[in-house]
């Protein structure tokens, strides 16, 4: 996946990552800054902020300022993320639902 | 919020695509997005407007993932569909099956009132909606 692209990226791609996951996780749980992600994971600041930014991209976190720091917290409740994770799994599913329909039999009746 | 729309072609006849979606939904709807992942689980759709949707274990134990709201076999059926929600905020589903031609059919999917999700800011329902989300992120953590 190019990081240059201007589209939203993929969530399930954005969450193909261990310490993305362990962020939206911490994110479930309330709003959090940088530092105090970073503080809770064995990567640096810098290391956070790109995934957050990912993140970001994918629709699936918000920033908002909070006095004079950043603070992060899972999108508008998750509305997209969910959409969006749908939107996947609808994608899945129909994949396998033609292969079944396509390889099964009318049941005679 | 824009409903997702999901549209695509099958080489079967409206009666036998609406069975496999009502009838056999174990056999194709994604283990890795069902509450238990148990492997010997059953999807069920009772056959009829009002009927529960829900995830059976080989256990026995049930989760509830909607209800039936329309079943009109075998062109259309629409339910409400809450899988790792509550059940108050159930998103709408809609499946139409059209015939092409002798061997092809059209299927049209519109989920639709992810709104219910957004519309109040109470900070229960961002938790619980927080909550579904990580459930979410768990099981698509144990799927790769």
């Amino acid at each position: 996946m190019s990081r240059a692209s201007p589209k939203l990226a993929d969530p399930f791609a954005a969450l193909g990552d261990p310490h993305r996951r362990a962020i939206v996780e911490f994110l479930a749980d309330g709003a959090r800054s940088v530092n105090e992600i970073a503080e809770d994971l064995p990567i640096s600041r810098p290391a956070v902020s790109r995934h957050l930014r990912l993140l970001k991209g994918a629709g699936l976190v918000v920033d908002q300022p909070e006095g004079n720091r950043r603070v992060y917290r899972l999108h508008d409740q998750g509305v997209d993320a969910v959409a969006r994770y749908m939107q996947g799994v609808w994608g899945e599913a129909a994949a396998r639902f033609r292969l079944v329909a396509e390889n099964t039999k009318e049941e005679s009746g | 919020m824009e409903p997702i729309v999901v549209e695509f072609e099958v080489m079967a006849s409206p009666e036998h695509a609406f069975d496999v979606w009502t009838a056999k939904p174990a056999m194709w709807w994604p283990r890795s997005h069902t509450v238990s992942q148990d492997p010997g689980l059953n999807i069920v759709f009772e056959p009829f407007a009002g009927g529960r949707i829900y995830e059976r274990g080989s256990d026995g134990v049930e989760h509830e993932w909607g209800e039936v709201v329309v079943w009109d076999p075998p062109r259309r059926i629409e339910y409400l569909w809450h899988l790792f929600f509550d059940r108050s905020e159930a998103t709408a589903i809609a499946v139409t099956f059209t015939p092409l031609d002798a061997a092809r059919s059209q299927v049209r999917l519109v989920q639709t009132g992810f709104e219910i999700l957004g519309d109040e800011v109470g900070e229960k329902r961002r938790r619980r909606t927080n909550h579904a989300w990580l459930e979410v992120t768990g099981i698509y953590r144990e799927s790769i």
